[in-house]
């Protein structure tokens, strides 16, 4: 057992992350669950370009928030928080960002249960997946962000792969006029559209503002932001081709088409369908994702109330966020409504507005003054 | 150090989540009636859906050897390896839920093959099956759909000729049709991918009970809508096969020049596409359709040593081309069903204009004129390059 | 289950305090005791008293150089000296008349004299304590007391029966050297000396058990190990305090990381190439006396799936046998979740033909295909079991009933599939190619089974996360059991998890292990003909 990190503020977490291993971990949470509901579904065959736009954007918000961390080296989004306004507004706010992580994992385990009730086990009722993915998501956060980050770096290599995998299967049924004609939808929708890829998955990297403070060398994490929301674009890009090429105009008909399009086709020489990898992409990625948003949630309301440990927080939050992510919504229906309506700027209030706002006045109070030390 | 402690109270979790959970999705394999294929007719009450449903029996004797049951035809001889359920129901779904009154097993769809829709029941529209096949997550997109100018349900009854799973053979039978290229198949989700289209029709394989009561694959059902609107022949399906660039491979037969008889060509590759140009409100389509083909084989003494002979051999292909793809275009426009997707190939060409076109393209489509571009090439000569009879 | 974080700091300053009190007992225990007094009776009566008579015991008093008086004795156990050496060169120079002990002046001079002058063995020492002598005695040393003396004379004369060096059962290789360790703590060593000349290989000696007084010993290459993780090993194995240590195993589960994980975090071996190459590589070794078994330290997941074959057969088969070895480990811990998945959960993934196969070959099973997995793999493992205890001649007869009486039987009765002893027959036989992790992968498999009982693919990928979590989280001796994997490097991963890459080609040592001092070797050395000149590719 290692003692240490009592004196240090941040003894919440003692882990420490590379570069790279950010940029892995960013890619398996924004592949979370984008791997099966794909943004930018609405721009039909226009899809893939509307996920370009969107990672720009996101890249755009990256960089607002990268400057902020920057600014703070060695401080969470909470911390900063407390420093740039005064340590009760600051509470305030940071409690409100950490909301927004603990409503986002809800979502994810939404999502989650959801695809699963649908597709793979129908009689199954969805509390049990709930359950057993929020169980095992505590067991990551309650090890600490090393070893979350430890998975995705056998994870996300895997989901990479299959996923290269079921896109070169594809590739055979790919029927290129599906993707004619290009920017059919107007414009001014089209960018809507890439907004709503932007703020899901894109701008959801926001939450790494809790994390940029344990890696190695934490200058480096505007530059691997961005080269993670890009690799995320591409990876998300190429289901999107898939799914496009193939499916093509039914594309709309689907509730999950990525999972659609492996059904269409088998596995060559052992000819099996394989649309379960799509499951277990998912699960591994919605794993991954709920693991970070859940732990930005236990860290960040440690570090607002100051706790000792974050053990004590974990299952209560775990419970919380299975109980809002049923309530939430009544039905997938609502949820894909809301992703495609209020997301837009409920997310990027918090994924824009509040690291904007906070950077701006950071500058006019010429924060941080010159103080070393951890 | 509660670790104990611990460990009891996860491990009691874990097991309490798991129990409590049961084992809902749980099905063994025997419990199962695997679909193989399924017939939708139009019950005696033309608002009840009948339900034929061929399941396969699965049992370690070789061939079935309980003997048949269930099936009508059961013709003593050779024990079915299948058992025929029927069912009606006001809807599809119905129809499939009422199967269980009848029938020991839970029906289970995954592996269905073949989809029939009878003529009657696919005049009145399809929607109403094909809906309950997608949304339920069971249904392959795959499967095969075909129509049936008759009752669909005899055609789920019809035994098999190798006495195995019928819906099998004829899957396996519409699969080698790819040899001539004059049956289309159509894959239950290509109809619904031409359904979801507002304009071009949907097509399913036609198959019907010839007269010796055999399974018999006879050209393509023409949708206009959710709603069948007529057959096409062998040669007519092959002419939209062309333009549709389905067309795997295949045999033309050409008259030869200067009546030596008959030269076959086999289709080696094959590629057909369709553009489309919109100039004020007026539509010009132009299909081109490229061939490669090789010498097959020849009745007359022709000599298919010259270069020349060959080419007058590829122009004479190409006119066989090209009236297979009027015929089909004529039938096309009797019927008024965009079976090529012209209609979709100029929304690719020009979406802003077709927003136009589109709720006028049924008056369009008849009037419709196209270019024909048939290229062909004869490339290979086979393994000799004269005649036999040559000396 | 909730700590708090006081009461947490508070029993770790306790158990802090209780360590070090601990080490001081234990330092007491050694050093107390009296000296040896000057009459030699009465010191031989008070090793007998202390050893309580035992009939192992042999005093054998004489006189000095011819002399009547008994003025000297030797006291040994008999079985672990060599007579003979006893004989031969403590006792007969000794007692020669030739021999001019009785002009040098009685007490510790006069043995001075005979330890530098007389006795012709190698390894000796003078003990003035008496329990260190009563240890000595215990441990195959002879002792020498003589009269007047507050000294004695521990002369090691090992002579008890060992095995001889053979081929380990355990670790059976194709190609390679042959010889395995035995229970002899000191031909271990010597067997390990021999592979490896470096004068940097320090072997350190530490004592546990405090009734066994097992020797442990530390083996590592001064230059290439961590300092930091000898100091943790070496506190690690102080901190042992029990009575009995009787095998390596023993020890292991007293220092390991992770005492409650079932994944081990040590590894073991006994073969000294193997231990030779893991300390090339950085590792440090642990020799426990009376076991064959070495044990290694930090271990990686990875280390599961290397062989000593691996690196004597050409590359290319080495890095395919070590895929098929990944293979196996996945069969044998997937194998019959992914059946009871596929035939009760997900029968839409199946080939048609199989899916009808297999119905066909289940129909009429009394049983859902959970309980059959799990009921024909209890009963796998009760019969290799029995093959392994029971007499060599009976054990034919249990895989005879074994394999065909219940294999057969039980699938012509029609109360188990067919499918399902193909899936347990493969499971086993693939579990038996990774033979360090068989224990790690049965409680795996058996977990995962009934996970996919329960909700098919689902509980699978939920308990591989669970267990991926866990071994991402474990630690050994400050390294992460999943490197190279995850922490990843890339070099480490393509010289020996990936492939096996050639020798010239492991330029470096793994960067988790040997961080300080990680080249092996100049950095390109391909071999190849002389005049094609060396380096093509530089850094």
């Amino acid at each position: 057992m290692r003692l240490g990190g009592w004196c240090c503020l941040s003894y919440l977490e003692q882990g420490k992350i590379s570069g790279s291993q950010l940029v892995i971990l960013m890619v398996g949470f924004l592949l979370g669950s984008s791997v099966v509901i794909f943004p930018g579904q609405a721009a039909r065959q226009d899809a893939w370009i509307a996920i370009i736009i969107g990672a720009v954007e996101g890249g755009i918000f990256a960089l607002i928030f990268t400057t902020l961390a920057r600014r703070f080296p060695g401080k969470t989004m909470v911390e900063i928080l407390e420093t740039v306004f005064s340590p009760y507004l600051g509470k305030l706010i940071a409690v409100i960002f950490v909301w927004y992580a603990f409503h986002d994992g809800s979502f994810v385990i939404r999502n989650f249960t959801d695809f699963f009730t649908t597709t793979v086990m129908i009689e199954t009722p969805n509390i049990v997946f709930a359950v057993l993915l929020t169980i095992v998501a505590a067991l990551a956060v309650g090890n600490g962000l090393e070893v979350i980050t430890r998975c995705s770096l056998v994870l996300v290599p895997l989901t990479v792969l299959f996923l290269l995998v079921t896109f070169l299967a594809q590739l055979s049924q790919v029927e290129w006029t599906n993707f004619l004609p290009v920017f059919e939808i107007p414009v001014w929708q089209l960018l809507k559209i890439s907004h709503s890829a932007a703020v899901f998955p894109f701008g959801e990297t926001v939450f790494f503002l809790m994390v940029f403070p344990f890696l190695n060398r934490t200058k480096e994490c505007r530059r691997k932001t961005v080269i993670g929301v890009l690799l995320g674009a591409l990876l998300i890009n190429i289901i999107a081709w898939g799914g496009i090429g193939v499916l093509g105009p039914t594309r709309a008909l689907f509730t999950y088409p990525a999972y659609e399009v492996v059904k269409m086709f088998n596995l060559p020489f052992i000819n099996t369908r394989f649309e379960i990898i799509v499951v277990i992409n998912f699960l591994t990625m919605g794993f991954l994702k709920l693991a970070v948003l859940y732990y930005v949630t236990v860290l960040g309301l440690g570090q607002i109330f100051h706790l000792r440990s974050l053990r004590p927080l974990i299952i209560p939050i775990g419970i919380l966020m299975i109980i809002l992510s049923i309530i939430n919504f009544s039905g997938i229906t609502e949820n894909f409504e809301f992703n495609t309506t209020s997301n837009l700027i409920y997310s990027t209030f918090f994924q824009l507005v509040i690291p904007l706002i906070t950077l701006i006045v950071a500058m006019f109070r010429r924060l941080p003054r010159r103080e070393r030390g951890c | 150090m509660k670790l104990q402690n611990r460990l009891t109270f996860s491990i009691l979790i874990i097991a309490m989540t798991l129990i409590g959970s049961g084992c809902w999705s749980y099905r063994e394999l025997e419990t199962l009636g695997i679909v193989s294929g399924a017939g939708f007719d139009l019950g005696k009450d033309p608002e009840q859906v009948l339900l034929t449903v061929q399941v396969i029996k699965a049992s370690k004797g070789k061939g079935g050897g309980n003997g048949s049951l269930g099936d009508g035809q059961g013709q003593g001889s050779r024990p079915q390896p299948v058992a025929i359920v029927e069912s009606n129901g006001a809807t599809a779904f119905e129809a499939v839920r009422n199967a269980v009154s009848k029938f020991s097993r839970r029906l289970y769809w995954p592996h269905n093959q073949i989809l029939i829709v009878g003529k009657e029941a696919a005049e009145n529209g399809v929607k109403n099956y094909l809906n309950f096949g997608i949304r339920q997550t069971e249904l392959r997109p795959t499967a095969w759909i075909m129509i049936s100018p008759g009752k669909a349900g005899d055609l789920i009854r019809a035994p098999g000729e190798m006495g195995q799973i019928p819906a099998m053979e004829i899957k396996d039978m519409l699969q080698a049709q790819s040899a001539t290229s004059e049956i289309g198949s159509f894959t239950f989700y290509d109809f619904i991918e031409r359904l979801m289209s507002k304009t071009t029709a949907p097509l399913a394989t036609q198959i019907r009970l010839n007269k010796e009561g055999e399974v018999e694959l006879a050209g393509t059902a023409i949708f206009k809508g959710e709603k069948l609107v007529g057959f096409i022949g062998k040669k007519e399906t092959r002419g939209l096969l062309w333009v549709i660039g389905k067309i795997k491979s295949g045999v033309v037969i050409v008259k030869a020049p200067a009546n030596k008889g008959k030269v076959s060509l086999g289709i080696i590759h094959a590629a057909g596409k369709i553009q489309a140009e919109t100039k004020n409100d007026s539509v010009k389509i132009t299909v081109k359709v490229n061939v490669q083909s090789g010498l097959g084989e020849q009745t007359g003494d022709l000599d298919t040593s010259k270069p020349e002979v060959i080419k007058s051999l590829a122009r004479r292909e190409a006119t066989v081309i090209r009236n297979e793809i009027n015929a089909a275009f004529k039938k096309a426009q009797e019927l008024n069903a965009d079976i090529f997707g012209f209609g979709e190939a100029v929304h690719r060409a020009d979406f802003k204009a077709w927003k136009k076109l589109e709720p006028r393209w049924d008056e369009i489509f008849p009037k419709l004129k196209v270019k024909l571009i048939v290229k062909t090439n004869i490339s290979l000569n086979g393994l000799i390059n004269k005649p036999i009879s040559q000396k | 289950m909730f700590r708090k974080p006081r009461k947490r700091l508070l029993w770790r300053m306790k158990r802090e305090i209780a360590k070090v009190k601990m080490e001081f007992a234990k330092e007491e225990f050694i050093t107390k005791g009296k000296d040896l007094a000057l009459n030699l009776t009465a010191n031989l009566d008070s090793i007998q008293s202390e050893l309580n008579n035992s009939s192992d015991l042999i005093i054998r008093r004489f006189g000095l150089g011819g002399s009547r008086q008994d003025q000297g004795a030797v006291v040994f156990i008999d079985g672990l000296v060599d007579k003979k050496e006893v004989e031969w060169s403590i006792l007969r120079p000794l007692m020669l008349k030739e021999a001019p002990i009785s002009d040098k002046p009685e007490g510790e001079d006069r043995l001075e004299y005979i330890e530098l002058s007389l006795i012709t063995v190698g390894e000796i020492s003078r003990e003035h304590q008496f329990n260190r002598i009563i240890a000595a005695v215990l441990s195959g040393k002879t002792a020498l007391l003589i009269d007047g003396s507050g000294e004695a004379l521990a002369i090691a004369t090992p002579g008890w029966e060992k095995r001889s060096v053979n081929q380990p059962d355990s670790e059976v290789i194709v190609k390679g050297p042959r010889e395995g360790f035995i229970e002899t703590l000191r031909t271990n060593t010597a067997l390990l000396r021999r592979k490896l000349g470096d004068p940097g290989l320090t072997l350190e000696a530490l004592q546990v058990g405090t009734r066994t007084k097992t020797e442990v010993c530390i083996a590592y290459l001064k230059d290439i190990a961590d300092p930091k993780l000898i100091k943790e090993i070496k506190q690690r194995i102080n901190r042992i305090n029990t009575d009995g240590i009787l095998s390596a195993e023993t020890v292991e589960e007293l220092i390991e990381d992770a005492p409650l994980s079932f994944f081990a975090t040590m590894g073991y071996t006994e073969r000294p190439d193997v231990v030779s190459a893991k300390l090339l590589e950085g590792r440090a070794a642990i020799f426990v006396d009376g076991t064959p078994v070495v044990l290694t330290a930090p271990f990686l997941f990875i280390e599961n799936f290397q062989s000593p074959d691996d690196y004597t057969y050409k590359t290319y088969y080495g890095s395919m046998i070590r895929w098929f070895r990944y293979t196996a480990f996945g069969i044998s811990i997937l194998l019959p979740a992914i059946y009871v998945a596929l035939t009760a959960f997900h029968q839409e993934l199946l080939p048609t033909q199989l899916l009808i196969t297999m119905a066909a070959a289940t129909e009429g099973v009394p049983f859902p295909g959970v309980v059959e997995v799990l009921g024909l793999g209890v009963i796998f493992e009760i019969i290799r079991e029995a093959g392994i205890r029971i007499p060599r001649p009976i054990g034919q007869t249990v895989s005879i009933v074994g394999a065909l009486v219940i294999g057969e039987a039980t699938v012509t009765a029609g109360l188990v599939g067919a499918p399902v002893v193909i899936v347990v027959a493969l499971t086993a036989i693939s579990s038996f190619v990774t033979p360090s992790i068989v224990q790690e992968s049965k409680i795996i498999r058996l977990g995962i089974t009934i996970l996919a009982g329960f909700l098919g693919a689902f509980g699978i990928t939920i308990g591989l996360l669970a267990i991926l979590i866990h071994l991402a989280s474990l630690r050994s001796f400050g390294v992460p059991l999943l490197s190279p994997m995850a922490p990843m490097h890339l070099r480490s991963l393509t010289q020996d998890v990936l492939i096996r890459a050639p020798w010239w080609m492991m330029f470096t040592r793994p960067k988790a292990i040997a961080d300080q001092n990680r080249t092996r070797q100049k950095f390109y050395s391909r071999p190849g003909p002389p005049e094609e000149g060396e380096s093509e590719e530089n850094r």
